[in-house]
């Protein structure tokens, strides 16, 4: 899949994975956006710090979490967050981050609109 | 008739032969035959002229008998060949009518003698020529002379050249010359033989000739002087030479006081010799030279002896000897000798000789003696003065001590109120107060810490004089000194309106062992002494410069010079040397003036001291000043190791907006190069040509507004404006800071290299750091807020949480353990699982899992990979074992992993798990891992 074709949010994911209950759906959804709040922060302070350990490991915890609810993008953006912490690449990282982090209010909006 | 001839030849007593008037022989006699040492038969039957010839070969041998033309005699040449050269005077007479008698008597051949003597005479005179000697022949009555081809030669002039007696004798030196007359007048005169020595000068060079000479008389008067002409100047030399070399010896060995000897031993018998030198010193006659017993009579009787082993010694060894002795002279008094001798041996290795040196060392001995006399009283008048100065010093220190044991109680004492009085005027700092209390409250603290800094000051001084203050060793870093005591200054240089300059050398190494609180304290004298002596007037702009300057530098060790210079009122030479006592100011109405103890120039010129360094000054009243602290350093291992590039391969482009790039860009280029960076360096218009790439861009920027507008103009094509600072001096950066929004702007004068390097690291960091406004999520309504329900939780009616009651009820069923550290991805497997009808209990990492695995008895574990703690890898790995060792029946393991890289399902294998599934897991295939494994 191409990074044009990637969803914000993939709503068939969500469906695929625990069916049509849309309560539960919009519960995990939330659950997405409260665990990548602290996320954020936690990968913000990981990079002032240089401790690419760390980025990668919150990467890779919040990239499941963005796949399962279908924030495809998000979950791209954290993947590649992921190979780069690898790298070292510190002025990559920070781009990616900023890009999550846009990628998640995007999330945000799509799920506001839902509601 | 043959008969009758040959008795009449008999009778005749003169050699004769008879012949016929045909010249055949008849007869001869006795004396003939003897003369012609020929026999008798040899003669007779051949003619005359077989045996001779005539000598003159004009005359006609035919006719010579019976012509009464013919002459009396002939010579006649005989042809024997061993009497060839022999010429026979022949006188015919009648014998009788038939016969000749012919008369012969030997004749000497002249001209063959003369021939001889020609030839022999050449061989001579080439024989004379060749071994250098010129001939010469002179003419007396004429004084006309005739010279060899070689004396010619000799005097290097050509042999066809016509040369005279008279100019001869110009070319002799003229002192000779008159000598050379008066030699040679005397030698005719009175026939003694010829022999002068002369110089002349011949192409510049002076040589010397021997000129010999033997006169010949005629009648008794001297008619001519032959003789002989050699360039002797080689001899000359040689003899002059090895007169100035003898002259020279004896010279110094008359200065020296040395005479020589030898001794040889001939027949088991000593016998001896010493030069006239050895014998005067001796005190001897000239006949006593070479008698022995002589010798020994005037040796010291105590000495004798010993001098006869040592020599022994040396004839048995063939050692080298060398003994002092004692002479003892007809007065009765005594001379010190010392001889030093060489063992010589002959082939076969028997020593027959001794040959040395006796110097005569009495007056050293003597000069020894006053000496030691001498010495000696010195020595106890040193002791009785020594006694006296160690009383006055213990003194002296007593007093010394008590003042300082007294003035470092007193600064002590006086410190400790005082630090009450600042730390209450701090307080009342903080206490809402009228400007007029502030003023006072301000004015009381300044004076309380300046008073503890004078305090501090005669509390450092005493213990430099009494030798209590200890420097430190540890690793530091000047520039970080320099730095420190700099920005300490800055707001008293800008109070004051004076420039205040620093330059580092770019060589200064980071890190240097020493005393860096010293170090500072020397630095903040003197900078602080020159600001305070400086000042800014309408004419002239007040300045202050550091100028840092590495003197020497070698692998572990250098010299930095820390130079303050200013432009302030100066000292006189007079005033310059007294100021670095205690106390003591250049003049009294500096202290009226500006304030101050006068300790604090002491203090540096101390510490100077105490480090091995040196403090200079140079100054002149009226125009300044410059302080010149050289201190050594030392590195080592570790402040090398420390000696780090903190800008390494970063590319950093600096823009000088002067027209040439100034003293400070090359400077600052200087300092980031040395920290690792690759620097370029432009004016502005190189820069606007060629928009070189950069990782930080460094502007030195001027208060030209047209370059202004051009930086502006150039900064709107750089994205990324955090990786650029704009350096600008004091008066101008609040014009900068509104011009340039959003860019870092800093100070560049002064800017020390620490600042320079730190304003580079803050402008490189900040490229990554990341603004948190725009990372701020606190905006997105998350909370289940009534008043502000932005995604309708209320709609929700389901309990999302996965409680612990929840979790134990199930667990009471549950077969199946899930291990995962995400709480969604929990809820979603238990949602999932659920939903297949199956139970489940939760784990938050490997080690709860495995756990969790000990005390139950679980159907399948799903396990993330990735988990705090234990990851699952490691847990199924020690659940492996521990299957193993209590011989349990083996878990089936599936791995639900987020990563999906190749490979990962053959490591989770590998690691002892039984499945693998990738996350988010699809009921299906959740549904078809669950009947593959759960039995």
């Amino acid at each position: 899949m191409t990074e044009n074709q990637l969803k914000i949010v993939n709503k068939n994911t969500m469906f695929e994975l625990v069916g049509d209950d849309a309560e539960l759906i919009k519960r995990f959804q939330i659950e997405f956006l409260q665990q990548a709040k602290q996320s954020i922060t936690k990968l913000s302070s990981a990079y002032s710090e240089s401790d690419f350990k760390l980025i990668k490991e919150e990467a890779h915890f919040l990239k499941t979490s963005a796949k399962a609810i279908g924030a495809e993008q998000t979950a791209d953006y954290l993947q590649k967050l992921e190979d780069t912490s690898i790298l070292n690449d510190k002025n990559k990282c920070k781009e990616l981050i900023i890009l999550i982090n846009n990628s998640i209010k995007q999330v945000y909006g799509v799920i506001k609109n839902e509601s | 008739m043959k008969c009758e001839a040959l008795q009449q030849l008999i009778s005749i007593p003169f050699p004769c032969i008879a012949v016929t008037k045909n010249y055949q022989i008849i007869a001869s006699n006795e004396l003939a035959l003897k003369l012609l040492t020929i026999t008798a038969e040899l003669t007779e039957n051949n003619a005359l002229f077989d045996l001779f010839s005539p000598f003159d070969t004009n005359i006609s041998i035919e006719g010579f008998i019976d012509n009464p033309q013919a002459p009396s005699h002939i010579y006649l040449s005989y042809k024997n060949k061993n009497t060839f050269n022999s010429i026979y005077k022949a006188s015919i007479s009648p014998l009788n009518n038939n016969y000749r008698l012919i008369l012969l008597s030997l004749e000497e051949n002249w001209q063959y003698k003369y021939q001889q003597e020609s030839i022999y005479l050449s061989r001579l005179i080439n024989s004379i020529e060749s071994s250098n000697v010129g001939i010469w022949e002179l003419d007396i009555a004429q004084q006309s002379a005739v010279f060899s081809a070689k004396f010619k030669e000799l005097l290097q002039i050509e042999s066809h050249d016509i040369y005279s007696w008279d100019m001869f004798k110009k070319a002799i030196f003229q002192d000779d010359l008159v000598l050379f007359e008066i030699f040679l007048k005397s030698h005719i005169q009175s026939k003694s033989p010829l022999n002068f020595e002369f110089r002349m000068e011949i192409n510049k060079q002076t040589y010397w000739f021997n000129i010999k000479g033997e006169t010949f008389y005629q009648n008794g008067e001297p008619k001519t002087i032959i003789g002989t002409l050699t360039d002797c100047t080689l001899n000359k030399e040689i003899l002059n030479n090895l007169n100035d070399a003898i002259e020279s010896k004896n010279i110094t060995m008359k200065a020296g006081k040395i005479g020589t000897w030898c001794i040889r031993l001939i027949n088991n018998e000593w016998h001896c010799e010493w030069d006239h030198f050895a014998n005067e010193m001796f005190g001897l006659k000239t006949e006593d030279i070479g008698v022995l017993d002589k010798w020994v009579s005037i040796i010291h009787p105590e000495d004798r002896e010993k001098m006869g082993n040592i020599t022994r010694y040396s004839f048995s060894t063939g050692e080298d000897l060398s003994f002092k002795y004692r002479i003892i002279l007809k007065d009765k008094s005594i001379k010190y000798f010392q001889s030093i001798g060489r063992a010589v041996s002959n082939d076969l290795g028997e020593v027959y000789r001794l040959d040395g040196i006796c110097i005569d060392e009495t007056e050293i001995q003597e000069a020894e003696k006053k000496l030691k006399k001498l010495n000696a009283q010195l020595e106890e008048r040193v002791s009785e003065r020594t006694a006296e100065l160690i009383k006055a010093k213990e003194h002296a220190e007593n007093a010394s001590q008590i003042k300082s044991d007294f003035l470092s109680m007193m600064s002590h004492e006086l410190r400790t109120p005082m630090n009450g009085v600042i730390g209450s005027l701090d307080l009342l700092t903080g206490t809402k107060q009228t400007p007029e209390s502030k003023d006072l409250i301000d004015t009381a603290k300044t004076s309380a810490e300046n008073l503890v800094f004078i305090l501090n000051d005669i509390l450092d001084i005493n213990k430099i004089e009494a030798g209590k203050l200890e420097l430190e060793e540890r690793v530091f870093s000047i520039s970080e000194v320099i730095d420190n005591v700099i920005k300490v200054f800055i707001p008293v240089a800008i109070k004051r309106d004076i420039s205040l300059h620093v330059f580092e050398d770019p060589d200064t190494p980071m890190f240097i062992t020493g005393d860096p609180m010293r170090v500072r304290q020397i630095l903040f004298n003197l900078i602080g002494n020159a600001l305070k002596f400086t000042s800014s007037s309408f004419k002239k702009l007040g300045e202050v410069s550091l100028v840092t300057t590495i003197k020497q530098k070698k692998n572990t060790s250098g010299i930095i010079s820390l130079k303050i210079i200013d432009n302030g009122i100066g000292i006189d030479k007079k005033n310059q040397e007294k100021l670095f006592k205690p106390f003591i100011q250049a003049e009294r109405s500096t202290t009226r003036q500006y304030g101050g103890t006068g300790l604090g120039l002491a203090i540096c010129g101390k510490l100077t001291e105490m480090m091995g360094g040196k403090i200079t000054l140079i100054s002149e009243k009226g125009k300044g000043s410059s302080f010149d602290a050289e201190l050594p350093f030392l590195k080592s291992q570790e402040t090398i190791a420390m000696d780090i590039e903190s800008l390494s391969n970063i590319k950093i482009s600096i823009i000088d907006c002067n027209e040439k790039l100034t003293n400070k860009a090359k400077v600052f280029s200087h300092y980031l190069t040395y920290e690792g960076a690759h620097v370029n360096s432009y004016t502005l218009s190189e820069y606007v040509k060629s928009k070189d790439n950069f990782d930080i861009l460094l502007i030195l920027l001027n208060n030209n507004e047209t370059n202004i507008q051009t930086i502006l103009h150039l900064l709107k094509e750089i994205k990324d404006k955090s990786r650029i600072t704009i350096a600008v001096n004091r008066k101008s950066i609040d014009t900068a800071r509104k011009a340039f929004k959003n860019i870092r702007v800093s100070c560049s004068e002064p800017m020390t290299r620490i600042q320079l390097v730190q304003c580079m690291q803050h402008t490189w960091q900040s490229g990554f750091e990341l603004n948190l406004d725009e990372l701020d999520l606190s905006s997105l309504e998350l909370d289940e807020d009534e008043n502000n329900d932005v995604l309708g939780l209320d709609e929700l009616d389901f309990d999302f949480d996965i409680t612990e009651e929840n979790n134990h009820k199930k667990s009471t069923q549950a077969s199946i353990l899930v291990v995962e550290d995400n709480p969604l991805n929990q809820k979603l497997i238990v949602k999932q699982l659920d939903r297949l009808g199956y139970k489940c209990e939760l784990a938050d990492d490997g080690l709860q899992g495995k756990i969790k695995w000990e005390e139950g008895n679980y159907q399948l574990i799903l396990t993330d990979c990735h988990m705090p703690n234990i990851d699952g890898y490691e847990m199924t790995k020690q659940i492996r074992t521990l299957e193993k060792s209590q011989q349990k029946q083996a878990t089936p393991i599936i791995a639900v992993t987020g990563a999906a890289m190749s490979g990962d399902a053959e490591y989770c294998i590998a690691s002892g798990m039984n499945d693998f599934l990738s996350k988010p897991i699809q009921l299906s295939d959740l549904r078809a891992m669950l009947k593959k494994w759960y039995k």
